[in-house]
Parts: structure tokens; sequence; C-alpha cells
């Protein structure tokens, strides 16, 4: 399929750009880990076992808060970063001389730094376990399902994030703030239940708030099926309409830049 | 002023289709006029060459063509193909290099680079490997294509994005200043390669601020004055100068390696390049 093409080719190269640097893959184990490993002592001020409104420990609801939003961050915000990467060093205006949608470049610009983060977040989870993290009866169709969900509704957002940075040559600072937001409204760190209510209102407009949600009844407390049903709805309709819209969007400004001559600009 | 300058293949029998034609294009960046009602026609199996000074709009155009810049009026086809309407089957029909040496990925080699834009344009693995290290050998690049490309030199990043804009056998080839830092060897290879595709029925439109050592090359000459493009006749070999409102046109000094510019063979060009391959769906190819 071309758009896989693409996608696996692009990942190809980033893959090889990122080796010739050597040292940060193993940089970003290690900063994560470290962070992880101050959430481990932050958890022993909370509690040691549950803490409110939660049927889990403060580090383990943590652990799963984090990594998720560790893979998500670049899948949404390294979608600009690379847009704006090729915009700078020159190559943005030759792939839009290539026979492709625009769309597929989009897509192709998150998927090294998805698939790095994934490996990151798996090893970072297994260095975890000896410091407290552990899963039970986890529902492995639930947190496939649910990572894959996300993955392209924040995959969507970079795009309409490489989109701004098409046409202003900016954006990347934006949709890293509008992330951050999303992250500490949807209860990365801790529950949106100690949200005052009117910003409760908008952790219940944020698609993270369901994942979470969905990502740790299937990871640390089994849940039937049934239960969630309405985070599995709520997250295929932010796809269903995100997806279409970003490719429209990226589409849209790419002919942008073609009007005013400016996809060589940085 | 500016100079157009056009090669017709000597090549018999090809089809008087056009490969590239521009008609009324007006095109304004930043509120500067560049482009004003520009008419420029290319036909199928031509090499045409493109004079001017800094700014005169020439790469403007090559962008127009290759649709990354959209005119504000008028109309341009690529291969018949409008740059607005169709501009995916443009793309799927041409081979660019722009005169920007960032345009590569420098911190991965030739090969790598070449792969990229290969697996990109839909080209089938072998198709790239072969095609790859036949142009990189032709173009003199074989002993730095193992190297990141921001250990070569400029030229050799020329040749570089040469190769890359003929990795995929494109019907129309789109030249902005390939000769960029190239020495005569380079030339002649970049030369050779693109009158081999022009000979095959591809159309070619280089653009070079000073072309005077490929002018043999031209079977007819035009020129550019005031964003008019106007043909000004002329035959390979005996260029006939245009209107020498300025001076630019002077007496050409022909380097002895351009003089017989006639299409290499098989024989006289190295190894016989690889053939239209059959390509995926999306992949590009010479389709008239």
């Amino acid at each position: 399929m071309t758009v896989w093409r693409i996608v696996a080719a692009t990942a190809q190269k980033d893959f090889r750009t990122a080796v010739s640097y050597r040292v940060g893959f193993a940089t970003s184990i290690i900063a994560a880990f470290w962070g992880l490993i101050a959430f481990r002592f932050v958890s022993k001020l909370v509690n040691t076992g549950q803490f409110a409104g939660s049927t889990t420990s403060y580090f383990k609801f943590t652990v799963v808060g984090l990594l998720f939003a560790s893979i998500l961050e670049p899948t949404a915000v390294g979608t600009s970063t690379s847009a704006r990467g090729d915009q700078v060093q020159g190559t943005l205006e030759y792939l839009a001389t290539q026979p492709v949608r625009r769309i597929y470049l989009g897509l192709s610009w998150s998927a090294y730094g998805l698939v790095q983060s994934i490996i990151v977040a798996a090893v970072i989870m297994v260095l975890t376990i000896p410091i407290g993290f552990s899963v039970s009866n986890v529902n492995v169709p639930v947190v496939v399902g649910v990572i894959l969900l996300t993955i392209v509704i924040f995959a969507a957002v970079g795009n309409l994030g490489a989109s701004l940075v098409i046409i202003f040559q900016q954006g990347v600072p934006l949709v890293a703030g509008i992330l951050s937001i999303i992250g500490v409204i949807s209860g990365t760190l801790f529950p949106i239940t100690e949200l005052p209510p009117w910003l409760q209102v908008f952790a219940h407009l944020s698609p993270l708030t369901y994942a979470l949600d969905a990502l740790r009844s299937a990871l640390l407390a089994d849940q039937p099926y049934t239960n969630y049903a309405v985070d599995f709805a709520v997250l295929i309709g932010f796809a269903v309409v995100l997806v279409p819209l970003s490719a429209w969007v990226l589409e849209w400004s790419f002919r942008i830049a073609q009007r005013r001559g400016t996809l060589a600009t940085f | 002023m500016n100079r157009v300058r056009a090669a017709r293949s000597r090549r018999a029998g090809q089809p008087d289709s056009d490969g590239i034609e521009v008609a009324g294009v007006t095109k304004s960046l930043r509120g500067r006029l560049i482009l004003d009602h520009v008419d420029l026609t290319v036909p199928r199996g031509t090499l045409a060459v493109m004079e001017g000074s800094n700014g005169a709009g020439k790469t403007t155009l090559v962008r127009t063509l290759a649709t990354v810049v959209a005119p504000d009026s008028g109309t341009a086809r690529v291969n018949g193909y409008d740059v607005i309407r169709q501009s995916l089957d443009v793309r799927r029909t041409i081979g660019v290099s722009f005169a920007n040496e960032r345009s590569l990925y420098w911190r991965i080699n030739s090969f790598q680079n070449l792969e990229l834009f290969g697996k990109i344009a839909g080209l089938p693995k072998r198709i790239i490997a072969s095609r790859s290290a036949d142009l990189i050998e032709r173009l003199g690049i074989a002993h730095v294509a193992q190297g990141q490309v921001a250990r070569m030199s400029t030229g050799q990043r020329q040749r570089l994005m040469v190769a890359r804009a003929l990795l995929n056998d494109p019907a129309v080839i789109l030249l902005d200043e390939p000769f960029r830092g190239i020495d005569e060897e380079g030339l002649a290879a970049i030369l050779g390669l693109v009158k081999e595709r022009v000979a095959d029925g591809a159309t070619a439109l280089i653009v070079a601020p000073l072309i005077d050592a490929i002018t043999p090359a031209a079977d007819a000459t035009y020129i550019v004055s005031g964003g008019v493009i106007r043909p000004t006749g002329g035959t390979s070999g005996d260029v006939e100068e245009g209107p020498d409102e300025d001076g630019i046109a002077e007496p050409v000094e022909v380097p002895e390696y351009l003089v017989d510019a006639e299409t290499p063979t098989p024989t006289d060009a190295g190894p016989e390049p690889a053939g239209p391959e059959p390509v995926e769906a999306e992949g590009p190819g010479r389709t008239s």
C-alpha cells in the first residue's frame, strides 16, 4: 500500500539519521526513566497503596499516564516538528514535488518518532517493575485498540499542526502547548476528579481522558468489555472527524503555500 | 534581459505533441511581478535551455511547472496535465532538481537518498538499486556515494540531485541551475544523460544563468524579454543569437567535448541505462 511504503521509507531515513547521532536513543531512555523514578518518590508522599478515587497506587497511575503521553507526544508534536525540520532543511519543497498525496507525507513525519517512543515506553515499563510497577489481568485487545485509536487521533492533530507550519512557518510551540494542556486536564498525572468542576467539563472534551480511563482499566484492573463502550465510542468519534479534516487541511495548507510561493520559505 | 535557448531533439519520428505548454502565466510574489503573461511551448522530445539574469523569474517558472508554485493567472501544462487541476498527475511524470543542495538529506548517503525518493515515487527496490548504481557511476560520484551527503562537495551534491531527478525515468525533466559548482566533466555527464532521455522521447527544460557552454546542444534559440518568450530561430551547431539588446549575446567558444553533442549511443556512453520498467500503481513513468 502506498501510504505504508512512504511511511516505512521515511521512518527508515529518520532511523538512519538518528543513528548517525548515536547517543540520542540512549539519552531518551535515561531521561524518561529518571523522570519516573522521581514519581516513585512522589508516590510515597501520596500513599503507598490506593489513592482517592482510584483502584490502584499513585505510582502505577502515573506510570501509565506518563508512558502513554510519551507515545502520543512524538505523534502530535513530532509531526509538526518534522515538517518544520524539512522546511528549514530545504527538503519540504522537494517532497512537495513527489507523486504522493500530502497526507501521506504528514503521516510519514511522525512514523519514526512513534516507533521509537513505543520502544522506549516498553523498555521503561520493564525497568519500572523492580521499583513498584506491575500489571494484572491485562485486557490486550482493549489496550491495543485504545493505543491505536489514540495514535490515529493524535496523528491527525499532528497534521493540523504541520499545516500551521506549512502556512505560517510556525506551529510547533502551539501544538506542544495544546498537548501540554490536554495532558494536564486529561488525567495524565492525577484523576480529573481533582480538577475544579469547570475544568472537568474541558477534560470531558479531550480524547485523552477517555483513552487513559480505558487504558488504566485494561492494564491495572480489568473490567467487562461493556465498561469500555463509551470510551471507544468517543475515541472512534474523534477519529472519524479529525482524520479526514486533518487530511483536507494539510492539502489546503500546501495549496496556500503554493499560491504564496512559500514552500521553500522558513 | 533574459534569454531562452531551446534545443529540439535531433531524433526524428518523435510525436510533435508538447511536453511543456505555458500560456499567459502571470505570477507575483510578495507584491513583485515575477512572471508577466509568459508563454512557452517545449515540444515533446525537446531539450530547452533557459537563460536569464538573477531574479528574472526562471526559477519561479520551473517551480510552477513542478507544481510547488501556483500561477496567479494563465495555464501551464506538463506532459498534457494541468499543474493546478491535475497536479498529482504532473508530479508523476516529472523529474526535478532545484537549485538548492539542501533539498537532499545530508546525514545519510547518496544511495540512501535515492532509495528514499525512489520508494516515495513508487519504484520497485530492484529498479531503484540498478538505476541508482548506474546514475551514480555515470555522474562520477561513485567514490563518494557511500559517505554522508554532508561530506560531498557542492558539485557532487549537484550531480546527486540530477541523479535523483532522473531516477524515475521522467517524461519531463526540470533542472534548475544543474551546473552550479560543476566542472567540465560533470557538465558533460549531466548533458549526456539528459540528451539520452530526450532522445528517448522525454522533454527537458534546463535553467542556467550562463549557458554558453551548452549552447551547441541547441537547435533553436529563444529570448525572454519583459516576461515574454520569443523564438529567434537558429540551428544546432550554428546558434543564432537573439536580439542583442544589452550585449549579452557574444560569440561562444565551444568546449571540444560539446562540439559533437549528438545523443550518445549505449556504446559510447557507458553502460546501457535501465529502460522504463513497470512501476507500482502510483509510480511515475514516461506516460504520454
